[in-house]
Formats: C-alpha cells, structure tokens, sequence
C-alpha cells in the first residue's frame, strides 16, 4: 500500500476527520440550505 | 463568421491540445499516466467540475431554462449531501487501497465475477456517454457552418484523443484549468451583453419580473406529484442518489479525485464542487432566463433548430406556415406592449397585467407547438425539438463579433474536457479491471503502452457512436436517464460493499444482473420518471442481494473494509 503521501489518513478507512474538517462539512450543508432559501426568497420575489 | 471569431476558436482549439501535451510529455510509467497523483485540491476541485459540465451544460441548460423556467436546479440539491458522504466514505478508503480505479476494491470485498460486472456496467454506459458528448457541439458547428455532422465528430474527437492519449490523468487535469476558465468566461460575456441588451428603462430587477410574470421564476416546486420531473423532493433524495453514483462510483469522476496528491487534497477538492455546483447551475439556468427576457423584445423564429425552417422553405407547408408566423408577429408585439406596461404599472393593476402576459405566453406555447407539427409534417424525421438550439441561435445573431468566438470556443472547451475524462476513464478500467486482470505479470511499459493504445480505441468508438447518435426530447436528460439506468445497479452494489458486511460476492453478482433487467423493464414501460431509476435500482439490488444471501443461509463473514485495507 502506498501511504507515504496519505499521512492525514491513518487510523480508519471511514477518515477519521479531525474538528475542522467535520465544520467544513457542517458549511456545506449548510449552503446547500442557504441556496435553497435564497431561490424561495427570490421566488416568492418575483413569481 | 468573421476572420476573429476564427482565430479565436481555432487558437483556443490548438492551444489547449498544444498546451496538453507539451506540459505532460516523457511520461514513462502507469501509475503516472493513469493515476497522476500530483493535483492540489484546486485543480482536484476544477477537474470534477470540468468533468461534468460538458457542452450539453453549456447549450442545452439555457435552453431549457428558455422553456421551462428555472427548476432544473432542483436536480442538483442532493449534490452537496453526496460530496460530504464521498469525502467521508470514499475517498479514504480508495486512497488507502492505492486502487488505479473504483471497481478494484469490489474484487477485494467480493469477487472478480462482480469487479469485472460492474467495470462492465461503467464501460457500457459510459461509452454511450463519451459519443454522445462529441455529437452534442458538432451539431451546434454544423447548423452554424453548414459542414457535414460527422467530419465533425472526427474533428472533435480527434483533438481530444491527441492529448488524452498523449499525457493520459495528468494532461486531462491540466487542460481542464484552461477549459473551465473559457467556459465560465463565456457565460459571464454572454450574460453582460444579455444585461447591457436591455431595452432603456429595463433593469435587472425588471427582467426578472418579466421572467416571473410568464412563470420562468417557479424555481421551486413543493409538490409530492411523482410524475413530475423536477421536484425538490425529487432533487434532493434522487439527486442525492444519482450525484452518490456518478462521483462515488463512475471511474471519469473517481480517477478526477484519486489524482489528489493526498486524501485531504481529494477531499477539499469535492467540498469546492459541493459549494460551486449549485450557484453555478444557477447561474447557466439565469442565463437562459435573460436569453427568454431579451427574446421578449426581439423578435425570435418559432422554431430554433435551423434545420427545422429550412424543411418548411422547400415545402407545400410554406404557406400554412407563414400564417403562424405572421400571428407569432402579432402575439410578439401585442406581449411587448404587456411587458413595458407591467414594468411601469401601480401594483394594483400588476396582477390584470400579468394574466394578460400568462395569457399571450400561453398563446406563444400554442403557435409554437402548431410549428412543430407543421414541421414534422413537412419533414417528419427532423428534430423539431428546439431546446438545444435556443441559446446557440442568440449567439450567432446577436453577440459582436469575436465573442460568437469566445462562445463556441467554450461549447467545445466543455465537450473536449468531459470527453478527454472520460476517455481516460474508460482506458483506464480497460486496462485495470479486465486486461492487466487476465494477463498479469507484463512489464510497466507494456501497460503503459496498453492504456494508451484503449484510449484510442474508446476515442475511435465514442466517435463512431457521435455519428450514429439521433437526438431525442433533450441531450442533457438523454445523458441523465442513460446514467440513471445504470447507476442505482452500481451505487447499490457498492453500499452492499461498504455498509453489508455479511453479504458474499455471489448473491451479489445475481442481485445485479437481476436488477439491472428490471430497471430496463422499468425504463422502456415508463414506470417511473427516470431521476428515481436511481434509487430503485439501488434499493432494489440491496434488497435482492440481502435475500439471496439470506436464503442461501451461510455464516461465512465477507471480509469487512478494515480487514481489505491490510
């Protein structure tokens, strides 16, 4: 296996991702809902 | 076309390919040219997207938003869902096998029977896709230049085969750089020049309140109707499925992220998709909004396909014909009227007005289906759906010279960067998953040379299918519903993989074959609308799998994901 390149990647297939990484996925949920608000909003606005 | 429009496309056109192959030559090893291994997550994050948004994006997406409004975003909704579970699940497993594609973990969970099924699946329907991408831009150039339909095809083709062939991973991933910066630097053009062609006293804000008024606007739709395409419903569960296949198991998106030069660098690069896909789509949907705004005050030809006018010119339906162009005149002036009215009227005299506006596009829908069958009937084997030729036709006729340029530059910037991914993909698993598999112990080179040798093949075929390929209802939905056909099949097997850990390589072979015959079954009986072929296929391969399996009754554990990391 080649691992030299994969050092933040060790302890489980799954990616035990540390706090940081949880939070960018968190933001783009989080987006991905703001997205969603942002066209009702328009929308609403111009329909 | 003038001299500039020329120089532009076809200085783009070489650049690129000149470009490609000069930054990736001397490659001497496989792993080079089918892994790369070298991308930051930028680069990582622009390839998939290069990847995916091919000429139909660019032609077909405006159009669509040009008849039916804004909601086709809804389809892309479960996307961001899909990166975060890829980042989670995929990626660090598929790094930690060192695997060249997404299919060679299946034989270390399973068996080689079900790794060559489902490498087999991908090379099926994504050979379909790869011809379909070419022939998509070489109708654009052949309506505007009149040339024949399949020297196209080998053109275009031909140009991406130089340099795929030539640099492999590495040379996709850079050209793509340059690609995505035309694509996206055509559309912003396009749209200022669609902003700044406002008629005076029209602003943006009015503009929209046009595209609202003859409900262009309906971006979201709430509704539980099953038989409605293009739902939020639809696009956030179906989408969430179809985004999960297309970038967890398709080999053109999997060897786009495996080129990250860390799992971290992989991962920041589908986040960067999971942020810019949706404002992006958006955006090309807005564009084919202002396309509908600025047809509004000029006028526009019943049908757009060029092919389609000429077939009446030459024919006994010439007459019948004018007259509705005639009554197409008068409804265009009449809804003019409406629209300058609307944008100035007090807001209670909005809603009279907007009726009235309904009720002139309701009548405009009418003239221009009348067309069609006028057409179909003067030439019944012409493509009298227009959809994909809406936005080409307001480029040629209405932007200045050198952007008209710029413009088919990037139709075929995004046809050559989907198409040269998918080459690679297809070489690759060629070469992975059925050739290195049945002769092994062959020196590096000898591989090398292979996969370089199936990206020529799967070019030559891609190119033979772009000349046999008909259009139906719409390329950018013909693309989805080959995909969703054949997905669900694949993304179920692989949640088998990951999440089933008692289920053995044999139950789920038979699941898959099952599947795959009832979602065709499916398909051609109209048993659903096609978004949610994805999520019954998936379903149902589990369902069968687990079945199987249970009847079977062993006690046998599969080896589970940390075991095949080892």
């Amino acid at each position: 296996m080649n691992n030299k390149k994969n050092k933040d990647q060790k302890a489980s297939p799954l990616g035990s991702l540390g706090g940081a990484w949880r939070e960018s996925y968190t933001w783009v949920l989080l987006a991905n809902a703001g997205y969603i608000l942002v066209f009702y909003i328009l929308m609403k606005i111009f329909s | 076309m003038h001299g500039i429009d020329w120089i532009i496309l076809i200085g783009s056109m070489l650049f690129i390919v000149v470009y490609g192959v000069w930054k990736t030559r001397g490659q001497s090893n496989v792993q080079d040219f089918l892994k790369g291994n070298d991308s930051n997550w930028f680069t990582v994050g622009l390839s998939v997207m290069a990847t995916q948004a091919s000429a139909i994006t660019f032609l077909s997406t405006p159009g669509q938003a040009f008849h039916d409004g804004m909601g086709f975003v809804q389809f892309y909704f479960g996307l961001p869902i899909a990166m975060v579970v890829i980042c989670l699940v995929f990626i660090p497993l598929y790094h930690k096998l060192n695997v060249y594609t997404a299919y060679e973990f299946l034989e270390s969970r399973f068996d080689l029977k079900t790794r060559t099924l489902t490498a087999s699946l991908f090379l099926i329907q994504r050979g379909l896709s790869a011809g379909i991408t070419i022939f998509a831009p070489s109708i654009i150039l052949s309506a505007v230049l009149g040339w024949d339909l399949t020297w196209l095809n080998i053109i275009i083709g031909a140009l991406v085969i130089i340099y795929t062939v030539s640099g492999g991973t590495k040379a996709v991933n850079v050209t793509q750089k340059q690609q995505m910066s035309i694509m996206m630097g055509g559309m912003a053009v396009a749209f200022v020049i669609l902003v700044y062609s406002l008629p005076d006293g029209i602003t943006f804000s009015n503009a929209l309140e046009i595209a609202g008024a003859s409900g262009k606007m309906d971006i979201l739709d709430f509704s539980f109707d099953f038989d409605n395409r293009y739902t939020i419903w639809s696009g956030i569960i179906g989408g969430t499925f179809l985004s999960l296949s297309y970038f967890g198991t398709d080999q053109s998106q999997v060897q786009r992220y495996l080129s990250g030069k860390s799992v971290k660098q992989s991962q920041m690069g589908m986040i960067m998709n999971g942020f810019l896909k949706v404002p992006m789509q958006f955006f090309i949907l807005l564009v084919g909004v202002m396309v509908f705004v600025f047809y509004q005050f000029n006028p526009s030809p019943l049908n757009f396909n060029p092919v389609a006018q000429k077939s009446i010119e030459n024919s006994t339906y010439f007459e019948q014909y004018s007259e509705l162009e005639n009554e197409n005149s008068k409804n265009f002036e009449a809804k003019k009227d409406l629209i300058f009215n609307y944008t100035t009227a007090e807001k209670s005299e909005k809603e009279t007005l907007k009726k009235a506006i309904i009720s002139s596009e309701n009548k405009d829908k009418e003239l221009r289906e009348e067309a069609r069958q006028i057409i179909s009937q003067a030439n019944p084997v012409v493509e009298t759906n227009d959809k994909d030729y809406v936005f080409i036709h307001f480029i040629l006729n209405h932007l200045p010279k050198g952007v008209i340029g710029l413009l088919l530059a990037m139709a075929l910037c995004a046809a050559m960067s989907s198409t040269s991914s998918e080459l690679n993909a297809l070489a690759t698993t060629t070469t992975m998953d059925l050739y290195r598999r049945n002769k092994p112990n062959q020196a590096d080179i000898h591989y090398l040379k292979a996969s370089k040798w199936f990206t020529l093949l799967w070019g030559v075929l891609a190119i033979l299918f772009a000349c046999v390929a008909n259009l139906f209802d719409n390329l950018i939905q013909l693309v989805n519903i080959i995909g969703s056909i054949f997905y669900g099949n694949v993304l179920g097997i692989f949640l088998l993989a990951f999440f089933f850990r008692f289920v053995r390589g044999n139950s789920v072979f038979i699941a898959a074959i099952i599947t795959q015959i009832i979602v065709i079954i499916g398909w051609k009986f109209d048993w659903m609308p096609y978004l949610w072929l994805n999520l019954f296929g998936c379903a149902l391969v589990i369902l069968i799998a687990v079945l199987i399996d249970l009847m079977k009754g062993g006690n046998e554990k599969s080896p589970n994901i940390e075991e095949i990391g080892k």
